[in-house]
């Protein structure tokens, strides 16, 4: 009796989660079923798509014309740059919150949250005329300013909740064989967040992979311009080929996705202090 | 020890960002001194002046644009050198007020017609009725798509290209009902709607949405409807005077009988799917999908299945509502002179035909709008004579509220949310108050 029951609870439960999956995955297989197609204006109906044959013709297409490889290169390193930069200065901030004491710090870290609530349409113009009075429009600098800035605040507010999870008492061990700050950053906060690096990467580098509004207005050469916006070069005002659409959607999230198998084993990792100390 | 290597590790990693740094300028650099001087055939350097270009011309016709029009222009004055952007329509609009406000504009810009006076009333264009020339240019126009340009007394643009919509039929399903012409007047219409869908089609009167004016314009006023005085500075009396509340009343009917296509309230199939395979007996379109379908060999060419007429006439007769793009002098503009010398070059006769014949875009300059070879195109004489009657939609800085406020009003009707007087009413008085803030 009790094994019937049990089987039961479990057929429930796996049938949700089937269903789960197959309402995610639906629209993208359509997707990519769409991007074998020819010339569909409009978006194709069941059984048309059902009745695609693979084909790559649309995504070399994507690829050779248009482009694309170029916008592709420049969105690795525009994302990758600004990647590591807000990694980097932000897990910096996030250990000085986490771990010094100054004046007005929570009052420092609140206004710092509070930008984290404006709307990117709001603060488009003000960034863009402060990124124009430095005269960093049609560059990357200046686009890194904005997307650094940015991750920066995110990655803080994220990191330092983290770091403080870390015990004091590890520091110990470096101070005691006469390192600084610099040290215990390095060899001890760094190393242990590790899971909360891994997802904080893939955010930053999304976020600024998907970005398209900021990247059109500071760069205005079309040679510098990133994939987003190559992407909607492929929409037009009046008819959209939504096979070409969707083939170069599919080349652009392939980094996202590996990067994202890259670090998920990153993620569920914890207990990485377990045993560091001794009760 | 220990000091040393923090402070080599603080080296290393500025030095990272100072490469980085120098790899993004420099990259930048060699992109902007591209072909700033050129060499001529002597061997003399001639000084080039750049003129700033941001475009939204489709694939197709950025490419007569960058291999016909860029080298003629360039031939004819070498002293300048046109540098083209294509621009994306995702967000255009908030891209050029945030290039206005950092004073980083282009030279010039493409813009649809309905943007010209919202961008003149921001102070962002320039009046180019007081330049050089001007009224020259202005001879050789199209007087409704130059009317689009006009603001409080200036001239803030030129027109570019015009469009308008005609009605388009699938030949088989307008025989089927009976036809062997397309119908001339919105009683045959309805007439061949009704035989068309009791015959099992999905829809005889084609209306694309609600969202936008121009979707039924066409209907509307040709059956009489008016949305403001002649000089545009009046809703009330008008967008909702008798002769609107029937012309709306006579849409609305068809809608209720089950005449009008399903992509009135965002049903399948879209228009040109719908055309292509028989589920639609008529549209209304403007001429860019002939071209684009025309093109793509796995699609059937829509000139092997359709056949054009004007918009049926109505008590008013045949009018439909102008559409197209005009180019524009920007205030910040670095290169005003050779801006307003590529304008005037550009509407002049040849690169206007070159444009027509390459894309079947329609001309705004009267004489490349009778060339003969842009003429042979079997769609185009009918878009150029229903052009004679077309009105053009408000031409004020409001107009994108106007229209939003109306469409919304419009739908709320279609959807029997809303009484149809009362939402014209409304949508007037609203409109009113818009134009006089």
């Amino acid at each position: 009796m009790q094994q019937r029951v049990h089987f039961f609870w479990k057929f429930v439960v796996y049938s949700m989660l089937l269903i789960g999956v197959i309402l995610f995955i639906f629209p993208f297989i359509y997707m990519i079923l769409t991007s074998f197609l020819q010339g569909a204006y409009t978006l194709p109906r069941p059984h048309e798509v059902l009745s695609a044959k693979p084909s790559l013709d649309n995504y070399k297409e994507v690829w050779n014309n248009h482009n694309f490889a170029r916008y592709f290169m420049n969105s690795m390193l525009v994302a990758g740059v600004a990647m590591f930069g807000s990694l980097f200065i932000g897990s910096l901030s996030a250990y000085a919150f986490a771990r010094f004491e100054f004046p007005f710090k929570e009052l420092l870290f609140r206004i710092f949250l509070f930008t984290l609530m404006i709307p990117l349409v709001l603060a488009i113009v003000p960034q863009f005329t402060v990124i124009n009075s430095l005269g960093l429009v049609n560059t990357y600098l200046g686009l890194w300013l904005i997307y650094i800035g940015g991750g920066v605040v995110g990655t803080t507010f994220f990191l330092r909740g983290f770091f403080e999870t870390i015990p004091k008492d590890l520091e110990e061990s470096i101070i005691i064989d006469g390192g600084g700050n610099w040290r215990i950053y390095w060899n001890i906060y760094l190393p242990l967040s590790k899971p909360a690096l891994g997802t904080m990467a893939i955010f930053a580098f999304s976020g600024t992979w998907d970005e398209y509004f900021v990247a059109l207005s500071i760069i205005k050469e079309e040679s510098l311009r990133t994939l987003p916006i190559g992407l909607m070069m492929f929409q037009g005002q009046y008819a959209s080929n939504w096979s070409l659409v969707f083939a170069a959607s599919l080349i652009a999230i392939l980094p996202v996705i590996i990067l994202y198998i890259i670090f998920q084993k990153k993620f569920v990792q914890g207990g990485q202090t377990d045993g560091a100390l001794k009760g | 020890m220990k000091k040393q290597k923090q402070i080599l590790l603080l080296l290393v990693s500025m030095l990272l960002i100072f490469v980085s740094v120098a790899c993004s300028s420099k990259e930048e650099a060699s992109s902007s001194t591209n072909g700033d001087n050129q060499v001529d055939g002597n061997g003399e350097v001639v000084e080039r002046t750049v003129i700033d270009y941001w475009h939204t011309y489709g694939e197709q016709e950025e490419r007569v644009l960058y291999n016909e029009i860029k080298p003629l222009f360039e031939e004819e004055f070498p002293q300048y050198e046109l540098k083209l952007t294509r621009m994306p329509f995702e967000g255009l609009k908030q891209q050029v007020i945030t290039a206005v406000a950092g004073s980083a504009t282009p030279d010039l810009m493409r813009m649809d017609i309905v943007w010209t006076a919202e961008f003149a009333e921001m102070g962002a264009l320039v009046d180019v009725s007081t330049l050089d020339g001007f009224e020259e240019v202005k001879e050789q126009l199209f007087e409704a798509p130059m009317s689009t340009n006009f603001y409080d007394g200036g001239y803030y643009g030129l027109p570019l290209n015009t469009n308008t919509k005609i009605a388009v039929y699938n030949e088989k399903l307008l025989n089927e009902a009976g036809f062997t012409e397309p119908p001339a007047t919105m009683e045959e219409l309805e007439e061949a709607a009704r035989a068309s869908v009791a015959a099992g089609s999905m829809g005889g009167i084609g209306i694309l949405g609600l969202g936008q004016t121009w979707e039924w314009l066409p209907y509307f006023w040709s059956l009489g409807g008016t949305l403001t005085n002649d000089d545009f500075t009046q809703y009330e009396g008008y967008l909702n005077s008798e002769a609107s509340v029937n012309a709306l009343e006579t849409i609305l009917s068809w809608h209720e009988e089950g005449l009008v296509t399903p992509t009135i309230l965002n049903g399948q199939p879209g228009f040109w799917e719908g055309i292509e395979r028989d589920h639609y007996m008529m549209i209304n379109d403007g001429p860019w999908y002939f071209s684009i379908l025309g093109s793509d060999q796995a699609r059937p060419d829509p000139l092997d299945y359709t056949v054009f007429g004007l918009i049926p006439e109505g008590p008013a007769g045949s009018i439909s509502p102008i559409g197209g793009e005009n180019i524009s002098i920007f205030q910040s503009a670095k290169n005003k002179e050779g801006a307003w010398e590529f304008l005037k070059w550009m509407t002049s006769e040849e690169p206007q035909a070159i444009m027509a014949k390459g894309t079947g875009l329609i001309p705004t300059n009267m004489e490349a709008a009778q060339d003969a070879e842009f003429l042979q195109i079997p769609y185009v004489p009918y878009y150029v004579e229903q052009l004679q009657t077309a009105l053009p939609r408000t031409p004020t800085p409001k107009w994108s509220e106007i229209e939003e406020h109306l469409s919304l009003n419009i739908e709320m009707v279609f959807r029997g949310e809303m009484d149809l007087r009362e939402a014209l009413d409304d949508a007037a008085a609203k409109a009113d108050e818009y134009l006089s803030k």
